[in-house]
């Protein structure tokens, strides 16, 4: 197993937790403007990405390795997600033939 | 490897997946949000491997970038991607409230986790093995690793159920 760390010093801890960050916020951008059902789950993916990537940050202080299992951890609940998601996905284009969540007011009151 | 590559790798990788994540949420036709998606789990794979979570970043090849994005792909052909093109844009008041809400989002997460930047400025030396992560998984972590087992079956049985025609 190669050894890659320490980044040195102009990589810090603050610089990989705003990678990850700025992942989820563009994930919650997308989330909110896009309509098409199956990229809102793809910016929920990308929300979930950006979550790991600050996992993965903090597992780097001294003596936590946990983080590192919770992302393991994490891809299969995002494996379950979307395949639930998509079989929605797919029910919704099979009944309504469309995908734009602004044509789904079935539930409206 | 010297710490000047190191650090060259870690801003491209870092560029590559805010590239992606931009790509994901701008593009137009669904099927090249995915492939922008796919860029991003790639680049993230690598950066994992970068920052010593070995594990975790061949493990997002194996299942991000293949299982699920195969899943995403799949459904965006059975579904027909080119009706997303006929929807009419978004009222500009509203993109960018939502683009204020995000930049809030990032501040308000950035300022919040701003206290540990100064515990931890330096990485830790040594990254960690794979034995030592099954031996959580499957020591303190064991219930928990169970538990999900349980929920990737109901996803199966509930993705199963719900997109069959007849049962």
């Amino acid at each position: 197993m190669m050894n890659f760390l320490p980044l040195t010093e102009s990589v810090s801890l603050a610089h990989i937790v705003g990678l990850g960050v700025a992942v989820f916020a563009a994930g919650a951008f997308g989330f909110l403007v896009r309509r098409n059902l199956i990229v809102l789950l793809m910016c929920v993916e990308l929300m979930l990405n950006g979550a790991n990537i600050v996992l993965v940050a903090f597992s780097r202080a001294p003596g936590a390795v946990d983080p590192q299992v919770w992302v393991i951890f994490m891809f299969a609940v995002a494996a379950a997600e979307a395949g639930v998601g998509l079989a929605l996905a797919v029910l919704i284009w099979r009944r309504l033939g469309t995908l734009d969540i602004d044509a789904l007011k079935e539930l409206k009151g | 490897m010297k710490p000047f590559l190191l650090n060259a790798a870690f801003y491209l990788l870092s560029g590559a997946v805010l590239a992606g994540a931009a790509g994901t949420v701008l593009l137009r036709r669904p099927l090249y949000c995915a492939l922008s998606l796919l860029f991003t789990l790639l680049a993230t794979s690598g950066l994992y491997i970068l920052l010593g979570a070995e594990l975790a970043g061949y493990l997002q090849i194996i299942v991000y970038a293949g299982a699920v994005m195969a899943l995403f792909i799949l459904a965006i052909h059975m579904t027909g991607q080119d009706e997303a093109l006929k929807v009419p844009p978004l009222p500009r008041l509203l993109l960018m409230a939502a683009g204020a809400g995000a930049a809030g989002l990032f501040a308000l997460l950035m300022l919040a986790s701003a206290r540990f930047f100064i515990a931890f400025v330096k990485l830790a030396p040594e990254p960690y093995s794979v034995a030592e992560q099954a031996g959580l998984i499957f020591g303190r972590y064991a219930p928990q690793f169970e538990l999900l087992s349980l929920l990737v079956l109901a996803g199966i049985a509930g993705a199963v159920l719900t997109a069959k025609k007849k049962l």
